[in-house]
């Protein structure tokens, strides 16, 4: 995808490139100086704020009015503090460039802020309508704010939200880009369910869990989480990545299309899962995703969707993933047996 | 009203009907274009209030066992229904495809049962023209045509074969006798629903 608008370009193309303190523009000049006496005001700001944080944080708690109140306020500080950070640069007719052109460096909290905005504006939104269209709520989660984009990829497909993909190519294992909008490495489990298996017996659906990894460190500039390389260069057992290893999304003939779900949760602050106890304890049938949630103590950050159904690769796919008894099961709609016709009494005809 | 609280109801019956929306479908129902209700699984109706969905509406529902109360709980996993079987099927009879089972006229009164296997009709020769309707049809010389290419044979008329004749009338007698006896059992006037 090309960055900044058709017009943008266009312009940008016939420009002469000239840095922003040279243009002989007398006006324009003098709207970057105001620009830049208010952003040298706000760094000053910036300062100020932080000898607060540091006093407060020195402060014994008897007097800042117990740890309650210490606390709140200390975050109150820090949230200001960050919106100062976003209110200097955020006029800065370079920083806009940068962003616009797909250079900016997100461990500066300007170009998460604006990369976040850009995300909420229409890519989020049309998340948003698949969560709410899939029924991902409340079918798997009870509610769901994603906070991190989430790509999908299988090889060099990339798959939009929501869509279908075709069996022989959801096969392989996918990638993930990840952008998260918030600093610092946090550690994250990808898990991937699909909530409609279909079971004759209940004559209802049941849950599946395809893929379970965890451990997976990501930051704002390390966004590539690559799920089939994620254990190859891990020689100890104990640092494996993955505890359940990718089972290829599968539909039956006839049967309604599944709906396959991936999940990127954040794992408590410092908390390491035992990816060996968890493949060895978690069964693939009827994994419930919020019971897992709360078990390992994970929160969703993100979550993407693809769908999969009956189409002319599966039967190989099907073969290949050992289910090659289930081949030649179609799914057929049952009969409803009609009420039985009740004859009217006769007297309101009359 | 045609089924009250808890009165069992089958895919397609009408619960409701109604000018205007009194009342609006709830879970496992559907609005008609005439604002009926009617019921979308087989299940026991429901008359509730859904707060939380709208302050001020009237819900009917169809809940799957008669002990549940609707609305179920607000973010809990939805209850569905499969109502599919699970058939075991050979691969090759995917391919063939039974069009039509019954009688069929071919030629001359010949009247014998068939199964037609579905086989791609050769259309490479076909030449669509524009019809009336702006949709692309055969013409109708090649429709005129069409039962000497599947090579349908009828048995040429020969003038004065009595018998043949004979056979003919007797044939179409039995049949219209068969219609008309099948035309006064029906008697009682009014639409009859085949069952």
């Amino acid at each position: 995808m090309p960055i900044g608008s058709r017009r943008r370009r266009a312009a940008l193309k016939d420009s002469l490139n000239i840095p922003f303190e040279q243009l002989p523009y007398q006006c324009f000049q003098d709207a970057r100086k105001v620009l830049q006496d208010d952003r040298q005001e706000k760094i000053k700001q910036i300062e100020v704020a932080r000898l607060r944080i540091a006093n407060l944080k020195a402060q014994d708690e008897a007097i800042s009015g117990g740890k309650q109140a210490k606390e709140n306020r200390l975050r109150s500080m820090h949230n200001r503090l960050e919106e100062l950070k976003i209110l200097a640069d955020i006029n800065d007719p370079v920083v806009k460039k940068k962003h616009e052109d797909g250079e900016g460096d997100m461990n500066k909290p300007i170009y998460r802020y604006l990369a976040d905005k850009q995300w909420r504006q229409y890519r989020r939104k049309i998340l948003e309508q698949r969560i709410s269209q899939l029924n991902l709520v409340p079918d798997i989660l009870p509610n769901l704010d994603p906070v991190a984009e989430v790509d999908l990829a299988f090889g060099r497909h990339k798959i939009p939200h929501g869509d279908f993909v075709d069996s022989l190519i959801s096969e392989n294992v996918p990638r993930l880009k990840v952008q998260v909008f918030d600093k610092g490495e946090r550690l994250v489990t990808v898990v991937v369910v699909d909530p409609d298996v279909p079971i004759v017996q209940r004559d209802g659906f049941d849950y599946r869990c395809h893929f379970i990894a965890s451990n997976i460190p990501i930051s704002p500039t390390s966004t590539s989480i690559a799920l089939n390389q994620l254990d190859l260069r891990v020689k100890d057992a104990s640092a494996k990545h993955i505890a359940l290893p990718w089972l290829p999304p599968t539909a039956h003939r006839g049967a309604p299309y599944h709906r396959l779900a991936v999940f990127l949760l954040r794992q408590a602050d410092g908390k390491v899962i035992d990816t060996a106890k968890v493949g060895d304890s978690t069964k693939r049938d009827g994994f419930i995703l919020r019971s897992f949630m709360d078990k390992q103590k994970l929160t969703p950050v993100g979550v993407t969707v693809f769908r999969t159904k009956w189409d002319e690769n599966m039967a190989g796919v099907m073969q290949r993933a050992g289910l090659g008894d289930q081949v030649n099961m179609e799914f057929k709609r049952k009969r409803v047996e009609p009420l039985p016709y009740k004859k009217k009494d006769g007297a309101r005809y009359r | 009203m045609t089924y009250s609280i808890e009165e069992y109801v089958i895919p397609g019956n009408i619960i409701f009907r109604q000018r205007g929306t009194g009342w609006f479908a709830g879970e496992n129902c559907a609005m008609g274009r005439d604002h009926t209700i009617y019921a979308t699984e087989a299940g026991f109706v429901k008359y509730y209030r859904d707060p939380l969905k709208h302050p001020n509406r009237q819900y009917i529902g169809v809940a799957f066992k008669r002990t549940e109360s609707l609305p179920y709980p607000p973010n809990a996993a939805r209850r569905r229904r499969l109502n599919m079987l699970a058939v075991q099927t050979s691969p090759d009879t995917s391919i063939t495809t039974i069009i039509g089972e019954g009688r069929i006229l071919e030629g001359d009164m010949t009247v014998k049962e068939t199964k037609v296997n579905a086989m791609p009709r050769h259309k490479s020769g076909q030449e669509l023209v524009m019809g009336k309707t702006y949709a692309f049809r055969e013409a109708n010389w090649q429709i005129g045509r069409a039962a000497e290419n599947a090579g349908i044979k009828v048995r040429p008329f020969i003038p004065g074969d009595r018998f043949r004749a004979w056979q003919k009338s007797a044939a179409r007698k039995a049949a219209n006798a068969e219609k008309r006896g099948l035309r006064g059992k029906r008697g009682g006037g009014g639409k009859s629903k085949r069952k």
